[in-house]
């Protein structure tokens, strides 16, 4: 397994290495140099624009964040099929003319109409 | 796997990232005087001729201020959402071809074949850290501004994605390049061994041989560029920060050098935005001038295309800036509806136009 | 097996064993998309490059993302402050090792592992392309329209509640 290609990622993976490093060593050299203060009540309390915090941090949402990280999904599976297709179109352009146009304009047609009805719901109306 | 195969990794990966934060650093500095010069203000001229010895006085200045971590925060989360920021904007260059050869050394961290696939991957690892933050300052306006900014960010990555598509579309050409004459073909045969279709090198090849994509694919343009202004969260899609509802958004908790862990975060991915941009549609390294349209053959030459490359990237990203100041804000209904009723099925409908046309004409 | 090989599986396993047994929400989303981000990194080293980064979008980047949003958006509250691991853990992992040993009785006695070792994969995206358009195009068809139907079933549930105008 000595040829496998994980070795391209390598360059990659220094650069990941130096980001980290240069992200802690920020965090870490903060934390040495920073000046010390003193603990307070006040400072422990929630930011709410200097007024004392009404109720719990964390607040419920709307549901339609939730829809919108489930369409979020639908969308990005529907992104990741249309590389490959991109990148034979014009090869298989000259050999398959129909069946290339028409296998992917079925496939975003069947999934338009997923987005119309969506969209029809309401799906995208933020009030 | 040879040894001079890591150490050119490692040079070409210091000097990128040098680069890169010497860039991240000065854009702030641009991004103050550029406001000025638009709000008429003298803006930072204390510090330095012109103000720009600024960046090293900030940084000082966020490095000796109090590091404090409020007791109310989830601790782990708190420390990491910053780090989780800055890494995946950092990640992103890796793929970006930033100039032809030097020697035999081509100008890319790593020329993978996914190309594109790899950024976008990347990008959307971004959002962990913007919900981190949130999550661990357990404090309204945090969780509110994360939420709000991980719905928008997702929203626009699939916009970005496809808008994308048809580039690739045009430029996966089974013909490859054009005989010019002149060793044209056979500098860039080279130069391209061992690629494959998504790799970014192909598309700036491509561009080379042919004309900007922005030229043939100006709607795809259009869309990433807005799409690139949210997923950076840059005005006028700035929401997660808009100051008069949320006080700052996810960051509001953090101080010193944690907060401008955020700061040069978003300018990073800014920068690399700027680059990919650059790379996609503006023809990267390449310039249609003799010389300058093809691999380098000299050092000299070489260098002058890395050159054009971070004049073309500063350009783009001057612009950044400049929106910024220009545009009001979006609200978020505004801004929801503008990526998932406009932005999607324009960029279907580009996706279709250009496969269409290539149908109809294959021969372009 | 490989260095990187190990490395990368450990890193799967041991997090998807954080999962099963941290009892925050949220710490078990998060490992869940280290345990996606391993598995990623496997294909990578398979050289499945765009299966590795497909891998990277969707489940690292929205699915981790849609399960860490649901649980952020419908707990209010804090969880009880107990032990860090969750204490069904041991019945689930019981659960787990018989299924296991289920799964893996029909994995060693199918005829798969008699066939011949499928050659050096390689496989580029113009290649998964050219296969995905000519012989897995029904397949490709049938995705779509199960991606419609959850898109479909996503939106009848959140907005069920809407009353008409």
């Amino acid at each position: 397994m000595e040829d496998s290609q994980i070795y391209e990622y390598l360059p990659v993976l220094m650069l990941g290495a130096l980001a980290v490093m240069f992200s802690f060593g920020i965090l870490v050299g903060s934390v040495l140099l920073g000046k010390k203060g003193k603990r307070t009540p006040i400072k422990d309390t929630p930011y709410e624009c200097g007024m004392l915090p009404v109720g719990e941090g964390t607040t419920r949402m709307s549901v339609k964040f939730y829809l919108v990280a489930m369409l979020f999904i639908l969308f990005d599976i529907e992104v990741v099929f249309l590389y490959p297709w991109a990148a034979v179109y014009r090869e298989m352009l000259r050999t398959d003319p129909g069946l290339i146009l028409g296998a992917m304009v079925s496939f975003l047609a069947i999934l338009f109409v997923g987005y119309i009805y969506a969209l029809k719901k309401g799906a995208f109306d933020w009030h | 796997m040879t040894s001079q195969f890591i150490l050119f990794s490692l040079l070409k990966v210091l000097c990128v990232f040098s680069v890169l934060m010497f860039i991240v650093g000065n854009a702030v500095w641009v991004e103050r005087k550029v406001s000025a010069f638009i709000q008429d203000r003298r803006g930072p001229n204390r510090v330095g001729p012109f103000g720009l010895f600024q960046l090293i006085a900030d940084a000082i200045k966020g490095f000796l201020k109090e590091d404090f971590t409020p007791g109310h925060v989830r601790k782990a989360y708190y420390w990491l959402a910053p780090a989780i920021v800055m890494v995946p904007s950092l990640l992103t260059v890796a793929i970006i071809p930033f100039g032809s050869l030097l020697g035999s050394q081509k100008m890319v961290i790593a020329d993978l074949n996914v190309g594109i696939l790899y950024t976008f991957g990347i990008v959307s690892l971004a959002v962990y850290g913007i919900v981190l933050a949130g999550y661990a300052a357990r404090s309204k306006y945090p969780f509110l501004g994360s939420i709000r900014s991980s719905a928008q960010m997702i929203s626009y990555e699939i916009a970005m994605g496809m808008s994308v598509v048809p580039l690739f579309l045009i430029a996966c050409d089974p013909k490859g390049i054009r005989d010019l004459g002149n060793g044209w073909r056979e500098a860039w045969q080279t130069f391209l061994a061992g690629t494959s279709s998504l790799n970014l090198s192909r598309l700036v090849a491509w561009q080379a041989d042919h004309c900007w994509l922005i030229i043939y694919a100006p709607l795809s343009f259009g869309i990433f560029l807005a799409a690139m202004f949210a997923e950076t969260n840059r005005l006028p899609f700035d929401l997660p920060e808009s100051e008069q509802e949320l006080a700052g958004g996810y960051n509001v908790e953090y101080s010193s050098m944690k907060f401008m862990l955020f700061f040069m975060g978003e300018y990073a991915s800014m920068t690399v935005s700027a680059a990919l941009l650059t790379t996609l549609f503006l023809g990267g390294w390449t310039l249609p001038i003799p010389g300058l349209d093809r691999p380098a053959s000299t050092i000299p030459l070489g260098l002058l295309q890395i050159a054009v490359f971070l004049a073309k990237m500063l350009i783009v990203e001057f612009i950044i800036i400049w929106v910024r100041w220009m545009w009001p804000r979006f609200r978020y209904d505004q801004l929801m509806a503008l990526g998932w009723r406009r932005f999607i099925p324009l960029a279907l409908a580009n996706i279709l136009i250009t496969a269409v046309a290539l149908w109809i004409k294959p021969g372009h | 097996m490989s260095a990187t090989f190990v490395m990368l599986a450990v890193l799967t396993v041991v997090s998807a064993v954080a999962v099963m047994l941290l009892r925050n929400l949220v710490h078990c989303a998060l490992a869940l998309a280290v345990t996606f981000a391993g598995l990623a990194g496997i294909y990578l080293q398979l050289n499945a490059q765009f299966v590795g980064f497909a891998q990277l979008l969707v489940y690292v980047g929205a699915v981790a993302i849609l399960i860490v949003f649901a649980i952020l958006l419908t707990r209010g509250r804090e969880p009880p402050l107990q032990s860090v691991f969750s204490g069904s853990a041991i019945v689930g992992f019981g659960i787990a090792i018989v299924v296991f040993a289920v799964l893996a009785t029909m994995t060693l006695s199918s005829r798969a592992l008699g066939m011949e070792k499928p050659g050096e994969a390689n496989a580029s995206v113009a290649q998964i392309g050219e296969q995905l358009m000519t012989r897995y195009i029904l397949p490709l068809e049938v995705a779509g329209l199960l991606l419609t139907v959850a898109l479909i079933g996503a939106v009848i549930i959140a907005m069920r509640d809407k009353e008409p105008e």
